[in-house]
């Protein structure tokens, strides 16, 4: 469904993907993880025939990205960042327009309309301005929009940006349903629970490149060195950290983080230690390795540093 | 291209700001100005030369900022992410941009003739006497004014950029190119300076209408045409190729 082959894209000397490739099947979601500026707009840009690549191949459906852009196109729906919808024309309106440089005839794509305006929810203010709309009714609309012509592949770039909760599960509904109809799905986000429940693969995307794929079972085996416990002190001197630091403890003020993958055999131990040295405990968080954490130590960036 | 020629007729009439600031206000300052300038006459008689001159130069004055709204607003587009989606469509780039420029002249043509018809009705402006010269000097005004407005977008980097630098631009033209005042009470210099100005040959062709009885085949009138359509075909081409090569 989607197969792209070592893409490169520079933009004067920086370079945005060094060497890209992905494989993703027909009906699967696939999660593109990663922090601002790591490339994910612009490998949706480059295999949604937006952006031009330096190197490499793409292909979706079938089609070339390069020389058959316009099948492409056909073939696919971009849910972009941005909410683009012309904020003078309801609802109604902007997919009428939308939906009509597919080529749909009148009465097929009036039909489009009403189905997809009832599955986001608004069918009740499809003739109301769009100015009228919450944030989240905006990008509901701008999810309509992409799926009119009934596309094969969904790319969907942070589409839960700036939303209210209710809108936010109604697209995680929207997305679910999509995935249960058999369309291939490629989302990215900064938020680790939208890539962990919607997604069935995750490729983990840093400076250009991706390093890690897989399920979020898979990628959790890759490192384990998220886990462990973090406990706080009422009051911890230099000289009693000293007693209880090794490699895998990182002290921040009165609290330190024991990194083990075993620890919830380990946690008693741990705290008879503290005890004995004379600490008093405040609080005990157990960490559970997620993407967060493996991404942590993938990198060694936050996922949201920008 | 007629599907997005016709989301901009939409965007324009479901806005009634921009439909007051593009149909009703020029109307308003061409009634304006040609009640000033038609009191002008000697002991108050109606100055007819000073209606035509009121009417054709707010109307073409008012056209140029019709169009740099256009290409303001396609500036826009881009700024929101709209021009992306548009590119996300299987339709020709180039599509989008004649879009674009069709949309231009058909707002100056719609802008000429509201304004003309009721300077028809309330003034007395002689419409009908030259159907077929009216008709080719809409056109090539609208054109021309067309590719200034295109043009504007083309080297504009935001539409607030537009916004800032068209008014000073079109208020110089239309001051120098004879909208405000007669070229001809203008220094030497300055008429030969005007001539670089859409307005400059859009008031002479008119002129050539309204006040010298001009035949449509007469030579003076026919270069008129011609230097409008000229100026048209290369802003609009120096236009088209700068946006397309930007376009994404």
């Amino acid at each position: 469904m989607i197969l792209a082959n070592n893409i490169h894209k520079t933009y004067g000397k920086n370079s945005a993907l060094n060497g890209i490739a992905l494989h993703i099947k027909k009906g699967e979601c696939y999660g593109l993880l990663g922090p601002n500026g790591a490339g994910k707009t612009t490998a949706i840009g480059i295999l949604s025939t937006l952006i031009p690549m330096d190197k490499g191949s793409a292909e979706i459906n079938g089609y070339d990205v390069k020389s058959s852009p316009t099948d492409c196109k056909k073939s696919i729906g971009v849910v972009p960042q941005e909410i683009a919808l012309y904020e003078e024309l309801s609802g109604y309106e902007n997919l009428r327009f939308w939906g009509s440089l597919y080529g749909l005839q009148p009465n097929l794509l009036a039909q489009r309309i009403d189905a997809i305006l009832h599955q986001v929810g608004l069918t009740g203010r499809k003739h109301e301005k769009i100015k009228t709309y919450s944030g989240g009714m905006k990008r509901r609309v701008n999810i309509a929009a992409a799926l009119l012509h009934k596309p094969q592949v969904l790319f969907m770039d942070e589409p839960t940006v700036g939303i209210d909760p209710q809108s936010r599960n109604l697209i995680f509904e929207i997305v679910e349903e999509l995935r249960e109809e058999g369309m291939t799905l490629v989302y990215t986000t900064h938020y680790m629970e939208e890539a962990e429940r919607l997604c069935d693969r995750i490729g983990i995307i840093d400076d250009g490149k991706i390093i890690a794929e897989g399920s979020v079972k898979e990628l959790k085996t890759l490192t384990k060195d998220g886990e462990g416990a973090n406990i706080t002190f009422v009051y911890l001197s230099d000289k009693k950290y000293q007693l209880l630091q090794t490699k895998t403890t990182r002290r921040i003020g009165n609290s330190v983080h024991f990194y083990t993958p075993k620890i919830q055999e380990e946690l008693v131990e741990i705290i008879l230690k503290c005890t004995r040295i004379g600490l008093e405990i405040r609080q005990v968080d157990i960490i559970k390795s997620n993407l967060e954490s493996i991404f942590l130590g993938l990198t060694g960036k936050k996922l949201r540093d920008t | 291209m007629i599907k997005l020629v016709r989301k901009d007729f939409l965007l324009l009439f479901n806005n009634r700001r921009d439909l007051l600031v593009t149909f009703l206000l020029p109307v308003a300052l061409a009634s304006l100005f040609a009640l000033i300038f038609g009191r002008m006459g000697p002991r108050g008689e109606v100055n007819q030369a000073g209606i035509v001159q009121a009417i054709i130069g707010t109307a073409i004055m008012m056209s140029l900022f019709s169009v740099a709204e256009v290409g303001a607003s396609f500036l826009g587009e881009k700024e929101e992410g709209m021009l992306k989606k548009l590119l996300w469509a299987p339709i020709p780039k180039s599509h989008i941009l004649y879009a674009k420029i069709l949309y231009a002249n058909s707002i100056v043509m719609l802008q000429l003739v509201i304004v003309f018809l009721f300077g028809n009705i309330v003034f007395g402006l002689e419409l009908f006497k030259n159907i077929p010269a009216i008709g080719m000097m809409i056109m090539a005004v609208s054109y021309a004014g067309s590719g200034f407005g295109i043009f504007l977008a083309a080297i504009g980097k935001s539409r607030k950029q537009i916004n800032a630098y068209a008014t000073l631009v079109i208020l110089t033209m239309s001051g120098i190119g004879g909208s405000m005042v007669p070229v001809n009470m203008m220094p030497d210099f300055m008429q030969e300076v005007s001539q670089f100005s859409v307005n400059y040959w859009g008031m002479q062709g008119f002129y050539d209408i309204f006040l010298r009885d001009t035949s449509f085949f007469a030579p003076h009138f026919l270069k008129i045409v011609l230097v409008l359509f000229l100026m048209g075909t290369v802003l609009n081409g120096i236009a088209f190729i700068l946006l397309k090569r930007n376009l994404r």
